[in-house]
């Protein structure tokens, strides 16, 4: 949670309510069962992409920090929800 | 007896005053006045207090460790928003209610409906959900204390939060809204600032 905030992940995402990106329920549910889920959300948050909000195009940020330990266990949180 | 005492307490009431003048009767009531309104207001604003709000456990352990870590506490500006700040309208109107609404929180303390961070945890959405419904029926009145969308200056913000901006003023939304979990945790429940907002137009 304290390197979802320390990203402003929470800016665009919310744990379980409407936002302009997905909650991370949504996420997880996407990804359930799919074993390329860890894999894809660990490349989705470790680098910057662009994600499409209202037809427009934006950056998707990426966790500030190198941990893989760290990163590793805010994939699986997300993936947990 | 009872009824004797009184009736003459009310009839020394209603009786003129024959030894003071209107003059010393009138100021006495002014100097009373200022020294009740004053005491009134230093008593409201010792209540508004960062340190009256954090007395007690309940919220020095919980919600106040979580708003220490937030840009609301330490800023590089120095300019710190404390809890009365967004939880109590600074008009006289709007915050009298607030406090009215609030004493109800004496009796939740008595009954110690949240004195462990547990049964905190359990009520968290539901405080949450209170506040949320409070500021989405006041337009957030607790951010426009400080914040006014027309003050600010659309450049100097990201092209994100410009483009995030436009469309909640052009869709009539509120800055909770979108700005909710910002200074505490955000709770797991159904339904955020939004759904609650369409709830409350819908009756329900």
């Amino acid at each position: 949670m304290a390197l979802l905030e320390d990203s402003k992940c929470f800016k665009c995402h919310s744990v379980d309510k409407k936002k302009d990106g997905p909650a991370y329920k949504e996420v997880a549910a996407k990804y359930k069962g799919k074993p390329e889920a860890e894999a894809k959300l660990t490349k989705h948050v470790t680098q910057p992409s662009k994600v499409k909000i209202d037809g427009v195009e934006e950056d998707h940020g990426a966790v500030k920090i190198r941990s893989e330990a760290r990163i590793k266990n805010l994939v699986q949180w997300i993936l947990s929800r | 007896m009872k009824i004797a005492w009184l009736t003459r307490f009310w009839v020394t009431l209603r009786t003129p005053c024959v030894k003071y003048s209107l003059l010393t009767v009138g100021s006495s009531f002014f100097v009373a006045g200022i020294i009740f309104w004053g005491g009134f207001n230093t008593a409201m604003e010792a209540t508004n207090t960062l340190e009256f709000c954090t007395g007690c456990h309940e919220m020095r352990d919980t919600v106040y460790q979580e708003y220490k870590k937030t840009i609301h506490y330490s800023n590089r500006t120095g300019v710190r928003a404390i809890c009365s700040d967004c939880h109590v309208p600074k008009d006289w109107v709007h915050k009298m209610a607030r406090k009215i609404q609030a004493s109800g929180e004496v009796w939740g303390k008595l009954t110690g409906v949240i004195d462990t961070p547990e049964k905190f945890e359990a009520k968290r959405y539901q405080l949450a959900s209170r506040a949320w419904a409070r500021m989405v029926t006041t337009d957030s009145i607790e951010c426009r204390n400080c914040h006014h969308i027309d003050s600010m200056a659309a450049d100097k913000q990201t092209e994100k939060a410009q483009r995030r901006h436009a469309k909640g003023k052009a869709e009539g939304k509120t800055c909770i809204e979108c700005h909710f979990g910002i200074a505490h945790k955000e709770p797991v429940g159904a339904d955020g600032p939004t759904e609650l907002k369409a709830k409350l137009a819908a009756g329900k």
